[in-house]
């Protein structure tokens, strides 16, 4: 009898992914933070009442050697703000910079909390990199269906309905963004509360099987961000606050998110970001919005309504002419747009649309398939004309079974050559040898802007 | 050699203040004493720097959207003579960092700091650049939403003096430039800079 309670126990934890709720899940965490801080006190606790073994240790100290033993690494670090004041401690901030990197070779499924996580990836060129240091607002399009939300612990979140920032609508490519955002406040405290969290880049971040978003965040730079995702072995854990601060749904999701980054011991990036994902060409498009007449006029007005309240910050030409003094910013400012507009819009396109963002909207969107860095220093991305010529897009398999079958048959064989080497890293000499390669790959071929605007395959499964 | 570190970040003054304790020091008649109330003068009545020209080696890109040097505008000095030691700051367009000492929010504020060699002494304070306002910036993080940055081209200015009893030989002059990169999509984490120049005092 009693085996079989336990076997039908063993069945329900199959079936539902669910430990018992009083049982610690077994798994050996690593905790690499402040020894000693309020912080670390905090997460310990908190580690220690979800999972079987946790050991401390100091960031600062850390050698990845370390690790061994242990199932996964979570890396934080105390608060670098002053709590409430909403400005960053130097201090605390010079303490924190000395944190070891994490080198190119750790491999050790880890979670990278808040700045602290930053900090010590700052150099990998991993999809989780610093876009900023400005989560201040709470998740949104977060990917409840992923697994990640339902085991070992069912994660659900409490979602509500806030207005859109106004800003936002320059700062997104996103079309279905309306006026109002579906958001998740996974802390129950915010910037200046806590420190503000971290975001990665979000374009080109999902364009790798090794890469996936779970929730993007409300950041100051606009809601395009990634806040919770993984890379590899790695998992971005945004959001800054401690445990006691987290709402009850985030801390179970954050058990799972130790619970779901341990799959993935021993793996290494597939990619390594080194290029712009495309979107930034949609972004880009929005910056001549802030030159027209209408965006002059904006920021006159934004200046003019902000500047008494600061008068005792401004130089005395300001308070002695305010009108002039606006003007000349805003022209100074708009001289800065524009220098910065020809730096990631080729000058055939600003000769063509000067500041017609629909035109460019247009004009990137028809494109969207076919868009390349214009070299590997530059932020521009232009059409590969091509690509557009074979089709049906240089990040689609088609393309090259287009060109190979083009070789075969003899058809414009310069171009479809010139094709192949450019998005492959693969160089053959006869159409034979590039239909081989591509017959073994093609079930394991993806394409990824961020590393190098290039196909990729996938290791062999074991 | 046994090196004294100036923190002046809590001496900063705007340029329009200093302007008068410039004036009020400069009695000597030191060539680049003139040169740097010159330069003074020039920003009182306009309160706009002149444009900076950029220097050779200057060079900003996408990874490092800032780039400092620092010079001197005397080379050879003798004990008693004032100098001018200026940080030129190179920022690429689209990108901007925080005014020293004006709120910043989220991101750090611009500071500078000056570690001399023995013998060698601050003469007054810093003189800044006029940082901008900037309205409507995604992450702005003030609840204003109100800024001050540099952008482009800006100079950081300080006067030295060579102490009395300075002994001969080649003195260094380190700055340490502390800052935050952003534009309008990103923010660079709070980066630092360490500047270094040298002077030789002769008897």
């Amino acid at each position: 009898m009693l085996r079989c309670w336990f076997a039908a126990g063993l069945l329900a934890l199959v079936l539902t992914g669910s430990a018992p709720a009083d049982e610690p899940i077994a798994v050996k965490v690593l905790y690499c933070g402040e020894p000693g801080s309020e912080r670390a006190a905090d997460y310990v606790k908190f580690l220690e009442s979800h999972f079987s073994h946790v050991a401390v240790q100091n960031l600062l100290t850390f050698k990845e050697e370390q690790a061994t033993g242990h199932d996964v690494v979570v890396i934080d670090w105390s608060p670098v703000y002053d709590a409430g004041k909403g400005e960053m401690n130097d201090e605390k901030w010079k303490t924190l910079r000395k944190a070891p990197p994490l080198g190119a070779n750790f491999r050790r499924p880890t979670i990278l909390i808040g700045g602290a996580g930053g900090t010590v990836i700052q150099s990998a060129r991993l999809k989780i990199d610093w876009l900023c240091l400005c989560l201040d607002g709470p998740a949104h399009r977060v990917a409840v269906d992923h697994p990640l939300f339902h085991a070992p612990l069912e994660v659900n979140p409490e979602f509500s309905e806030q207005d859109t920032p106004a800003d936002y609508a320059d700062e997104t490519v996103d079309p279905t963004l309306g006026k109002k955002m579906s958001v998740w406040r996974m802390q129950t405290k915010n910037f200046p509360e806590v420190d503000p969290g971290l975001v990665s880049n979000l374009y080109g971040f999902a364009d790798s099987p090794d890469a996936e978003v779970f929730a993007q965040g409300m950041a100051g730079k606009g809601p395009d961000t990634v806040t919770l995702g993984r890379h590899a072995n790695y998992f971005l854990w945004g959001f800054s606050a401690s445990p006691a601060d987290m709402a009850p749904a985030a801390r179970r999701l954050f058990v799972n998110a130790v619970c779901y980054i341990r799959k993935f011991d021993g793996q290494s990036p597939l990619v390594y970001r080194t290029s712009p994902g495309r979107e930034w060409a949609l972004r880009y498009a929005l910056i001549p919005r802030q030159l027209t007449d209408e965006g002059r006029k904006r920021s006159e007005q934004q200046l003019r309504e902000m500047l008494p309240r600061f008068l005792n910050l401004l130089p005395q030409e300001a308070r002695d002419d305010p009108e002039a003094f606006i003007a000349k910013r805003v022209e100074q400012s708009q001289t800065a747009y524009r220098g910065w507009l020809k730096e990631v819009i080729p000058q055939p396109l600003h000769d063509e649309f000067g500041m017609d963002v629909e035109k460019y909207q247009a004009y990137y969107h028809e494109n969207l398939e076919y868009l390349r860095p214009d070299d590997e220093k530059s932020q521009k991305l232009v059409v590969d004309d091509d690509a557009k010529t074979v089709g049906p897009s240089n990040r689609r398999p088609e393309m090259l079974e287009r060109c190979v079958g083009m070789l075969e048959n003899n058809d414009r064989p310069e171009l479809a050559t010139r094709l192949l080497k450019r998005y492959t890293s693969q160089d053959f000499a006869t159409a034979g040898q590039w239909r081989a390669w591509l017959d073994a790959n093609k079930p394991r071929l993806f394409f990824s802007d961020s590393g190098g605007y290039k196909f990729f395959a996938q290791p062999a499964s074991p | 050699m046994d090196n004294k570190l100036l923190v002046l970040a809590l001496g900063f003054r705007a340029v329009t203040p200093l302007v008068g304790l410039v004036l009020a020091v400069s009695g000597c008649d030191h060539p680049a004493r003139d040169a740097a109330d010159r330069r003074a003068n020039a920003k009182s009545q306009n309160d706009t720097p002149p444009a900076i020209p950029i220097e050779a080696g200057m060079v900003t890109s996408r990874d490092q959207p800032v780039a400092a040097a620092i010079d001197t505008d005397a080379r050879e000095l003798r004990p008693g003579g004032q100098f001018m030691v200026s940080v030129r700051v190179q920022i690429r367009p689209g990108w901007y960092i925080y005014a020293v000492d004006k709120p910043a929010g989220m991101v750090s504020p611009t500071s500078i700091q000056l570690e001399l060699s023995d013998g060698i002494e601050q003469a007054g304070d810093w003189i800044l650049p006029a940082p901008s306002p900037q309205a409507g910036m995604p992450g702005e993080t003030l609840p204003q939403r109100l800024n001050f940055v540099y952008d482009g081209a800006i100079q950081f200015e300080c006067p030295l003096r060579v102490a009395a009893d300075a002994a001969p030989g080649e003195k260094t002059i380190r700055c340490l430039i502390k800052y935050q990169a952003c534009d309008r999509f990103s923010c660079r984490p709070p980066s630092e800079t360490i500047l270094e120049t040298a002077v030789r005092i002769e008897r």
